[in-house]
């Protein structure tokens, strides 16, 4: 990292911005209801008015926060905050019932940072060499590339496979509103001036992410669980964690390693490599009976599990840019948005924000530990904040940001719109990740596919003549082939029996 | 709201045809059979085959999603009542921002969604108030962003 790098890390305006984060993103996290992606979405209007440095660092300080805070509200009163800690959160609250919330919490907490560092180490360390034989791809590649990064959302979602492709064809047609790539014909515009830029890409999200959210925290019930009341000493708790971490530090080895690795699958979250860890770690315990009765073992996998996935999302983004999860779509978003195309010609062309992403990373990941302690020793307060305070105010802040970004109404009408359709696709089962990663990847899609076919006059058969090509292709049409036949299975299964549960999420947990 | 997968698949279908329809009239590449309908009609049959197996395929019911970051779900009236409340303030916001202006409407807005979640009358306008002013800050006096200010422009600054 060179220094000029490190004095921008260090500059007042970034520390300040990445503290700022650290406690918006722990605060955010834990609140039951407001999730990490929407974090992230209500933080994009301000990203877009920032240096795109500084810019990166506000969205990985925030992310690593929020997954972390997760656990708080998920311990305390059962209710995850983020879905990243759902896979483990009946050991979590269970432990919290017994009187131990405030040691499993730094457990979690100290897994988490663990997890962060292992996660931003294993990206620093693959995402050059990988760059290194991306440099050399065309848009036959990229294009395949990308048709395999939304396949792969389709393949790690939780819903049914015809839900999940559903919603990523919802994104791909988003993305295709507008002025078209090719020739410049006006798509599904109606007239609308405003729409032949396309879609505006941070109101769709505000609609998806916030708006929704709000809907549904309106639609659930007003009485909630109460917290737990009862609280160990400070240092007793922290002598407790301390002594876990040591017994269970192979854990948290192997779990970091793993979740980096799962979360840089193009569209497997956070979410995803906390349930996969956990599993995992059910399986090679000594103890496989005592998981989700309250035991710590799981929290220290899936908690280190989940922070170092955040990591691992960025290996794709960077290198292909082609996202990892949804937060990584919405901070690719951004950076196009600042006129820079992630790729494996970021390393070469930006190193200062490669390095700044590394060092934001592991600056965020340390700062995470005094405010995790903060939230941890204020926890049963800042759960008890209510949502008819809370929620005006996110209404406000998603709809002004999202005016924001355009400066007229027709964001407003992006937001609503898209609030109403993400609704709905959760209320039926419909994952929202595909659809996002259809919204930034349809356009990456479209435009090598076109260009391919330009420089190959219609033939089809060149996107199968370079090597990168053929193997790229070769294993998208394989995974296709894959995803079809779990689709007719789950559908023969269905058929069988028609109560059982059909959820992919449901097969990695159990 | 129930998940109904018959009606959310015929939906689907119907878009989907749609959006087949009006691509269809897209031009097409020199040279090339497709052009800029070609993607729009991958989406619109990709839909129609997806609704298809998700409204009319073997039925099964669906187990809650286990990633729930909310309480369970209240039913009743009034809480199917609530987002639809919500997204009538949303659809005024729109159409009041630019007439009323920024600062009206978004104490309208706010004062509105907090007697939604139940707060009362003084608590939502103690509310709104503050929020408007600090929303003001930040994004019209800090950010530079070019709120409208329709009825107060005599007051503007």
């Amino acid at each position: 990292m060179s220094a000029s790098t490190l004095a921008a890390l260090f500059s007042p305006a970034s520390l300040a911005v990445i503290a700022a984060c650290t406690l918006y993103g722990t605060f955010i996290g834990a609140m039951p209801g407001l999730t990490a992606t929407m974090a992230v979405a209500l933080l994009v209007p301000f990203t877009y008015f920032m240096d795109p440095l500084i810019a990166i660092s506000a969205i990985v300080a925030t992310t690593t926060t929020a997954i972390f805070a997760g656990d708080v509200p998920g311990t305390l009163m059962r209710i995850p905050g983020t879905p990243a800690s759902a896979a483990y959160v009946e050991d979590a609250h269970r432990l919290s019932r017994a009187g131990r919330t405030r040691s499993t919490l730094m457990v979690s907490l100290f897994a988490a940072c663990i997890g962060g560092l292992v996660g931003v180490a294993l990206l620093a360390l693959i995402a050059p060499q990988l760059a290194r034989i991306a440099i050399q791809f065309s848009s036959f590649e990229t294009f395949w590339l990308a048709c395999l990064g939304l396949s792969c959302a389709v393949l790690t979602s939780n819903g049914s496979v015809a839900k999940s492709f559903a919603s990523l064809f919802i994104g791909l047609f988003i993305a295709t509103i507008g002025i078209d790539v090719a020739v410049g014909h006006p798509r599904f515009t109606f007239g609308y001036y405003e729409l032949f830029d396309g879609i505006s890409f941070i109101p769709a999200i505000i609609g998806l992410f916030a708006l929704s959210e709000i809907l549904r925290s309106a639609q659930a019930r007003r009485g909630e669980q109460p917290a737990s009341a009862a609280q160990e000493p400070f240092a007793r708790a922290l002598r407790e964690a301390g002594r876990t971490l040591r017994r269970f530090k192979r854990n948290i080895a192997r779990s970091s390693v793993l979740g980096t690795l799962i979360g840089a699958l193009p569209g497997a979250g956070a979410d995803i490599a906390a349930w996969i860890c956990y599993a995992v770690s059910r399986r090679f315990s000594r103890h496989p009976e005592r998981y989700g009765t309250g035991y710590i073992e799981g929290v220290t996998d899936g908690g280190s599990a989940n922070n170092a996935a955040i990591g691992g999302a960025w290996t794709p983004a960077l290198v292909f840019g082609i996202p990892g999860d949804s937060v990584t779509a919405i901070a690719i978003g951004i950076l196009l948005l600042n006129g820079m195309s992630p790729g494996p010609q970021i390393f070469t062309d930006s190193p200062e924000l490669v390095h700044t992403l590394y060092g934001a990373f592991a600056l965020s990941n340390l700062a995470m530990i005094p405010a995790g302690l903060l939230v941890i020793m204020i926890s049963s307060q800042v759960v008890r904040i209510p949502r008819r305070v809370l929620m005006p105010i996110v209404l406000l802040f998603s709809l002004v940001g999202a005016y924001a970004i355009t400066n007229s109404v027709m964001a407003i009408w992006t937001v609503l719109a898209l609030g109403i359709l993400g609704y709905a696709m959760e209320a039926n089962g419909f994952p929202l990740a595909p659809a996002i990663l259809g919204i930034v990847l349809g356009e990456i899609v479209e435009e090598n596919f076109m260009t391919s076919m330009m420089k190959a006059q219609g033939d089809l058969l060149a996107f199968f003549e370079r090597p990168w090509a053929t193997a790229l292709g070769v294993l998208t049409l394989l995974l296709w082939a894959l995803l079809l036949t779990r689709g007719i299975h789950e559908s023969v299964r269905r058929r069988r029996h028609p109560d059982s549960s059909t959820t992919s999420q449901t097969d990695t947990a159990s | 709201m129930s998940r109904n997968d018959r009606l959310s698949g015929c939906l689907l279908v119907l878009f989907g045809a749609l959006v087949l329809w009006r691509a269809s009239t897209f031009p097409t590449l020199a040279g090339l059979e497709y052009g800029p309908g070609l993607f729009p009609a991958i989406a619109a049959i990709g839909l129609m085959v997806c609704g298809a197996a998700i409204g009319f395929g073997p039925r099964g019911r669906q187990p809650a999603q286990s990633t729930s970051t909310l309480p369970a779900r209240q039913s009743g009236r009034w809480a199917a009542a609530r987002p639809l409340a919500l997204l009538a303030v949303v659809f005024g916001y729109g159409l009041l921002l630019d007439p009323l202006g920024f600062h009206v409407a978004s104490f309208l807005a706010v004062f509105a969604t907090g007697r939604v979640f139940g707060l009362r009358v003084t608590g939502a306008a103690l509310l709104a108030l503050p929020l408007v002013i600090g929303v003001h800050l930040l994004f019209y006096s800090l950010l530079r962003v070019p709120l409208p200010w329709g009825l107060l422009t005599p007051l503007a600054w």
